[in-house]
């Protein structure tokens, strides 16, 4: 502990590095910056992740109606139906797939959708 | 004795607010930072008018996190007069102190104008000075003013007698031409129209004036 801040007394003083091509492990190792010192970091699983948020069926969707017109003036025929929702796209790490899972839910309820007027659907895959 | 108007980032009728509680009305006002936690002196908050966050994900939903507003939950709770305009009444119902929600309007087009308004409930402070029944005019200028809620959550307001405000002309599709409502014990009150734009003469009306001096008293 003393070393290190001696060394960062010496290069605020003198402005320069005394570690000047050392190897950036064993200078970090020096400073005492345990986290450069942990030989073999903990892999954490990643997750890919798809959030579909539509309007629930009971709300009107105007700008669906909108678009759905437009196909029928572009010539598109046979659209019956067409509803507008959007897509949120995430990556996250989690200790699993329960865990991020769980916190997918969370995070879709209480801030993506809007379960007064909203539904959503979750799609998890590991990365 | 004193109103706090909250400012967030996308915020644009906060000095409008000001302008007609302290300019027009004589009411001390200050502006609270969307950062600020200390809601001690107050006697009302406004949330203004606005594109909070830029509307992004949807109106009022990332608002919803700023620090001020999880002081103005306990403030509520404790009686304190909370009054949302337009992009404030947005963001009340996502914050959950008032229920439904807003969505965009059934014409998809942003609309401003005069709106004819009948006064549903004169129970609370809000419009204690009005007949209900009895009509007021203010303008609206919203995209995304269509009130909504569930079958159950409208008969919960037509019991609590919540319904503040309904459109004479329903502009944008709301239910039950529902323009304003408050909480059941009445110190909150959420409406698409804005107040504080008649409230000078010279904008073309004033009968803002006497929802915003229910602020205070």
């Amino acid at each position: 502990m003393q070393r290190a801040v001696w060394l960062r007394a010496a290069v605020a003083h003198h402005g320069i590095d005394p570690f000047f091509n050392v190897p950036r492990a064993f200078r970090d190792g020096c400073l005492g910056l345990s986290r450069f010192n942990n030989p073999r970091p903990e892999l954490v699983p990643r997750y890919q992740a798809r959030v579909l948020v539509n309007l629930r069926p009971s709300v009107l969707d105007p700008a669906g109606e909108a678009t759905r017109a437009a196909a029928a003036r572009l010539g598109v025929d046979g659209v019956t139906r067409l509803r507008i929702g959007k897509a949120v796209e995430l990556e996250l790490e989690a200790p699993d797939e329960a865990e991020a899972r769980r916190r997918l839910e969370l995070l879709s309820d209480r801030l993506l959708a809007n379960p007064v007027i909203e539904n959503w659907s979750l799609e998890l895959q590991e990365s | 004795m004193s109103i706090g108007v909250v400012i967030f980032p996308g915020s644009n009728c906060d000095r409008d607010v000001r302008w007609a509680t302290e300019g027009c009305l004589g009411l001390p006002t200050r502006f609270l930072w969307h950062e600020e936690r200390d809601l001690s002196g107050l006697d009302a908050v406004v949330l203004p008018g606005g594109f909070s966050y830029g509307d992004y994900l949807r109106c009022g939903a990332i608002a919803r996190f700023a620090p001020v507003l999880q002081s103005l939950v306990d403030f509520a709770a404790g009686g304190g007069r909370v009054l949302g305009i337009c992009n404030g009444f947005q963001v009340l119902t996502e914050l959950g102190l008032l229920p439904g929600a807003l969505t965009r309007n059934r014409n998809l087009h942003f609309i401003c104008e005069d709106a004819a308004l009948q006064v549903a409930s004169s129970r609370t402070p809000w419009l204690s000075d009005q007949v209900a029944g009895g009509q007021i005019t203010l303008p609206i200028a919203h995209g995304e003013g269509r009130y909504q809620c569930s079958d159950k959550t409208l008969k919960q307001l037509q019991d609590d007698d919540a319904i503040a405000l309904r459109y004479v002309a329903n502009p944008n599709g709301s239910v039950d031409n529902i323009a304003g409502i408050t909480n059941a014990k009445g110190n909150v009150l959420g409406l698409m129209p804005h107040p504080e734009r008649a409230c000078d003469p010279v904008t073309g009306g004033v009968d803002g004036r006497a929802l915003l001096k229910a602020l205070i008293g």
